[in-house]
């Protein structure tokens, strides 16, 4: 045991290095982490244990070495190597059954520690990088906290140089304050400098006037003069006056009397507003009284004495005011009176219209019980109701004009599709009139191929008697020839058979048209054709059909010749241009007779299958 | 609308006589009269001197002529053509002159207003008014004809002496607390004395005709103040422009300001119609019509704006007597309308400005005001508010209200008179040879026609009488 914990112990040593190693280094990623660390793990372990047990075990020492490892393994709880002992001296043997077991253990041991290990590995991992995380957010955290405390020492820095400019400012602003102050001295003494030097300066301009008006007056300025032609007499007429003191003092009583006017024009004016506002006040005073005397029963049943003291006041009042004399009393008295009932009319008038106000507001306050005045919350309730119904309606309306914008799109379409059922609709009655024309074609034709047919039957018959005729005839040079053809006698089975042939294939020419059915076509030619060519398919189509009648044409050489050239035609069957072959096919009706009538019957069952659906 | 021919004239001189029958009119140092209604030449008059001033006398019986240069004023009377009278002011010089109220003085001020000299047409006698200020307005008449009110200066106080013009009387006299006075203007009733301090300060105040003060209004301190002051006809209110580009209304009553208009360059109010002076066809324009028929060049900006942006000119304000602020004011003869401009017609300034004028007040709203010398503002003075907006191609030179309804000519120095009235806006083409440039312009106070003057000439325009005025002016929406 000692020595496997030697053997483990540098590679757990190992391990723990490398996880030491890979959580310091941080960026690696987990999966990298992990394979290395697998890698580191599991290549000295292979070579511990095969260097252990190639020292471990010699030829020399397998006894020991048993006796060792059973040691070891009972010390384990494992059952012991060797055999039950019988006797004591009896040497005892290895139980093989039991290395085996114990060995199967062992490596199930082995398996369920690795499988630990492991697990212990992935843990420590997944620790190394939660540690890791961890660092790291600690590194972030301290980053930050040391730029945020850089940041506040930048801003106390900041702080106090704002604070040191602050400062600055205010001993600035106190120094222009006091400069200002200084200023406003100087100016003020500068000031009064200048009107001092303004004053001698204009005592001295005076006093140069006075000298030079002096100067003069005393020269006796003989320029200064004025002629006149003669005198004229004054505006007025009146002569001039002598100044005296009587003439002074009519200028004053003049000057008087003038400002007298003024002031007594003004004071006309004034009392004819005084009179017009007094006149304004007595009008709205009774237009008060005579509003408010309506009420005056209510008010006092309402029982108050104030008002009820004022009204009766009012009333005097009005019966005072009501005569004419109060006009010319002295203003103060007519004021005061006038101003007093007026004052309390007001009042009154006032708390009329408080008492109104109230009275309206009771009625709203009722109107809430009574709900004849719509509440103000359901007034908001409506409104919201009709805001919203706009909205409805408007999305209504946008979603119609939508659906009109699409319609009138959508409309193209269909009147598209009607103008096209329109078209169809004349087109089916043109091919309903062409096919009433097809429908009486085909009588005519068939009527045609009846008379065909009747003289192909004739036909037939006049080949039979020909055919006899020649039989007999050939009967008769057979009869006549000495020496035997092998060839001709083969000649003749063909002929022979193709003459039953030919027979029956007009036969079923005959009945085709009312089977009207290609593969009544079909049916009926292996019949028929069966005994010429075996290689022919099961169902053969037209070109089969007409192989097999160009087959039949090498040998009877009497009426195909008119058909071979028309081969190709009948062949490719389509939609397109039926009604064109139709006319081609109707036209070789004296041709060979029974090849175009059937022919004929085989396109008119394809055009037949295309119509009914 | 039809127009005379075209006269020459000098120094942009034409005056209807107060009468309205006569019209004179310099040329270099000839006076012509002449009949309004058949533009004959009545009479003609040949001065010393080219002409620098001519006024008629109130009852249009004698004309005056001054020349500055010389010292002269000469006097014309129309009904004796002999009759003669010449003033000569000799060293003393002259720098104005005009007539009394009565029309029988002549006030002529000295150089450096030394004095003002009142000569009459009736005796001999001869006033002297000593301490006369020079200023923007420093003399005013009232209405009626009665009393002057002169500004004076005396001993570095600003004075106001008002004299009884029928004898030269003084009735008042009396000292104003302004700083700088700069101008007078009495109320049309004749009992209110409106009185502007210089523009350095903004102060308005008000006397009575017995110098009482009646009341002072500041609007704001520190900025450049007062720039021109129009009395209402109705003596109800007084309208002061300022350099903030707003005029302030005040009544007579209190005396307080009952609203103030401003003039910003983006007209918000969607009820306010903008007149925007359109060239319609420029080579109509260039290729002289012999009579071209009278074209609205004037169309009405689409009123579906809510905003409206004027063409505004940033004017130099490092200058002295900067082009900004409320430069002319005037009030309809009806009372309903005033019309305004804001900034002064001025030529684009080179170069970039280095100093900009802040006003120093505490008040962040108010700014510097835009210059928007193109425009006259039409103001409802019933409701109180902005009526319409014309915007002309060049900035307006000069406007003037028709003295009988509210009519309102303008001229911007181009060949073109706009009028504008509350039916609407048009503008005519001056007819004749050449660039007629109308420079100014003055009504006949019948309304029925005006003087268009330009540098070398000037002609009538005879506007259709009342039936026919409905034709002439048509809806704003015919200016297409």
């Amino acid at each position: 045991m000692g020595e496997w914990m030697t053997v483990t112990d540098p590679d757990l040593s190992s391990e723990s290095k490398n996880i030491c190693q890979y959580t310091s280094e941080t960026k690696m990623s987990p999966s990298s982490l992990y394979s290395q660390q697998v890698l580191c793990s599991s290549i000295p372990l292979s070579k511990n244990v095969h260097s252990f047990f190639s020292a471990f075990c010699t030829e020399e020492n397998i006894e020991q070495s048993i006796s060792y490892l059973d040691q070891e393994l009972t010390t384990f709880g494992f059952p012991s190597l060797y055999e039950e002992s019988k006797g004591k001296d009896t040497k005892r043997e290895l139980n093989i059954v039991a290395v085996l077991n114990c060995m199967n253990e062992l490596l199930v041991l082995q398996r369920k520690n690795l499988l630990a290990q492991e697990n212990v590995e992935t843990q420590n991992l997944k620790l190394g990088s939660d540690m890791d995380h961890l660092q790291n957010c600690y590194a972030k955290l301290k980053e930050q906290l040391e730029t945020s405390r850089r940041e506040m020492i930048g801003l106390q820095e900041r702080d106090r140089q704002l604070q040191c400019k602050n400062r600055n400012l205010h001993q600035l602003l106190k120094n222009e304050k006091d400069e200002v102050q200084k200023l406003q001295n100087i100016i003020a003494s500068r000031a009064t400098q200048y009107n001092h030097d303004m004053k001698r300066k204009e005592r001295e301009y005076n006093k140069l006037k006075e000298r030079l008006h002096q100067l003069v007056m005393n020269k006796k300025d003989k320029k200064i003069a004025m002629e006149v032609l003669n005198y004229v007499g004054r505006a007025d007429g009146k002569r001039g006056s002598w100044r005296t003191g009587k003439t002074e003092a009519r200028n004053e009583d003049e000057m008087y009397k003038i400002l007298l006017n003024d002031y007594e024009y003004r004071q006309k004016q004034i009392l004819m507003e005084n009179a017009e506002l007094k006149k304004v006040l007595q009008q709205m005073k009774k237009e008060m009284i005579s509003l408010l005397s309506p009420q005056k029963q209510k008010p006092r049943e309402r029982a108050d004495d104030s008002t009820g003291t004022v009204l009766s006041d009012a009333e005097e009042d009005a019966g005072e005011l009501s005569r004419e004399s109060l006009w010319d009393l002295s203003c103060e008295t007519v004021r005061e009176q006038l101003t007093n009932s007026i004052r309390k009319q007001w009042r009154i008038l006032k708390s009329h219209v408080e008492k109104l106000d109230n009275q309206v507001s009771k009625v709203h306050l009722e109107g809430f019980n009574d709900e004849d005045v719509i509440s103000r919350q359901d007034h908001e309730q409506e409104t919201e109701k009709l805001e919203l119904e706009i909205q409805q309606c408007k999305e209504m309306i946008k979603t119609q004009q939508q659906l009109l914008q699409q319609l009138a799109t959508a409309c193209d379409d269909d009147t598209t599709s009607l103008l096209r059922d329109c078209y169809l609709l004349e087109e089916k009655e043109r091919l309903k009139e062409e096919w009433s024309l097809f429908k009486e074609q085909k009588k005519n034709f068939e009527k045609e191929r009846r008379s065909f047919t009747d003289a192909a039957i004739r036909l037939g018959l006049e080949r039979k008697a020909f055919e006899e005729e020649r039989a007999s005839w050939l009967k008769q040079q057979f009869l006549n020839m000495t020496t035997f053809d092998h060839q001709n006698s083969e000649n003749m089975k063909l002929f022979s058979a193709f003459s039953g042939s030919s027979d029956r294939d007009s036969l079923t020419v005959h009945s085709r048209p009312r089977q009207k059915k290609p593969h009544g076509v079909s049916n009926g030619s292996p019949v028929c054709t069966s005994k010429l060519t075996k290689s022919l398919p099961a169902s053969p189509s037209t070109s089969d059909f007409c192989q097999t009648r160009s087959c039949a044409s090498e040998h009877s050489s009497i009426n195909v010749l008119n058909i071979t050239p028309e081969e190709p035609k009948p062949n490719p069957v389509g939609r397109e241009g039926t009604n064109q072959k139709w006319s081609m096919a109707s036209r070789p009706g004296s041709q060979e007779g029974c090849y175009s009538g059937c022919s004929s019957t085989y396109r008119n069952s394809h055009v037949e299958k295309d119509d009914l659906p | 609308m039809n127009f005379s021919e075209v006269f020459k004239l000098s120094s942009l001189l034409c005056k209807f006589s107060p009468d309205g029958k006569y019209l004179a009119s310099c040329v270099q140092y000839r006076l012509v009269i002449r009949d309004v209604n058949t533009l004959q030449i009545l009479q003609l008059y040949t001065c010393l001197d080219q002409i620098q001033h001519i006024e008629w006398s109130a009852d249009s019986l004698f004309i005056l002529c001054a020349m500055y240069k010389r010292g002269l004023v000469q006097v014309w009377s129309l009904e004796q053509p002999e009759w003669h009278c010449r003033i000569d002011e000799g060293s003393a010089g002259l720098v104005a002159s005009c007539w009394s109220p009565d029309g029988r003085h002549i006030l002529n001020t000295t150089e450096f207003h030394l004095r003002i000299t009142v000569w009459s047409l009736c005796t001999k006698s001869v006033s002297y008014i000593k301490y006369p200020k020079a200023c923007q307005q420093g003399i005013a008449f009232t209405r009626d004809g009665r009393y002057m009110a002169l500004a004076e200066r005396r001993d570095c106080k600003d004075h106001v002496s008002i004299f009884v013009c029928s004898d030269w009387q003084l009735l008042r006299h009396f000292d104003t607390e302004t700083q700088d006075l700069a101008g007078i203007e009495w109320a049309p009733n004749g009992c209110v004395l409106a009185v502007w301090d210089t523009c350095l300060e903004y102060k308005v105040l008000l006397y009575s005709l017995d110098g009482r003060l009646l009341s002072a209004y500041c609007a704001y301190e520190w900025s450049l103040g007062v720039k021109s002051v129009a009395w209402s006809p109705s003596s109800q209110f007084l309208a002061v422009g300022s350099y903030d580009g707003k005029v302030r209304i005040l009544n007579h009553v209190t005396w307080k300001m009952i609203t103030e208009f401003g003039h910003p360059a983006t007209v918000n109010n969607p009820k306010t119609v903008v007149y925007k002076e359109a060239e319609k066809n420029p080579q109509l324009a260039l290729g002289r019509l012999a009579f071209p028929a009278p074209r609205a060049a004037a169309s009405p900006a689409s009123n579906t704006e809510s905003k409206f942006s004027l063409q505004t000119l940033k004017p130099i304000a490092d200058r002295a007597n900067p082009k900004i602020g409320v430069g002319a004011l005037a009030f309809s003869p009806d009372n309903y309308f005033l019309a305004t401009r804001s900034g002064q017609w001025l030529r684009p300034a080179p170069g970039p400005l280095t100093l900009s004028f802040e006003p120093q007040c505490s008040d962040p709203r108010r700014r510097k005001p835009d210059s928007v010398p193109n425009a006259v503002w039409i103001w409802d003075i019933q409701k109180l508010r902005l009526f319409v907006v014309l915007e002309q191609l060049s900035p307006v030179r000069s406007f003037q209200w028709d003295p009988q309804q509210p009519r309102l000519a303008i001229c911007t120095g181009g060949s073109k008179v706009y009028l504008w009235s509350p039916a609407g806006c048009l503008s005519v083409q001056v007819p004749g040879e050449g660039d007629f440039q109308v420079l100014s312009l003055c009504w006949h106070f019948s309304g029925d026609s005006m003087a268009l003057l330009s540098k070398d000439h000037f002609c009538l325009c005879f506007l259709e009488t009342e039936e026919r005025v409905g034709t002439a002016f048509g809806r704003p929406g015919d200016h297409t």
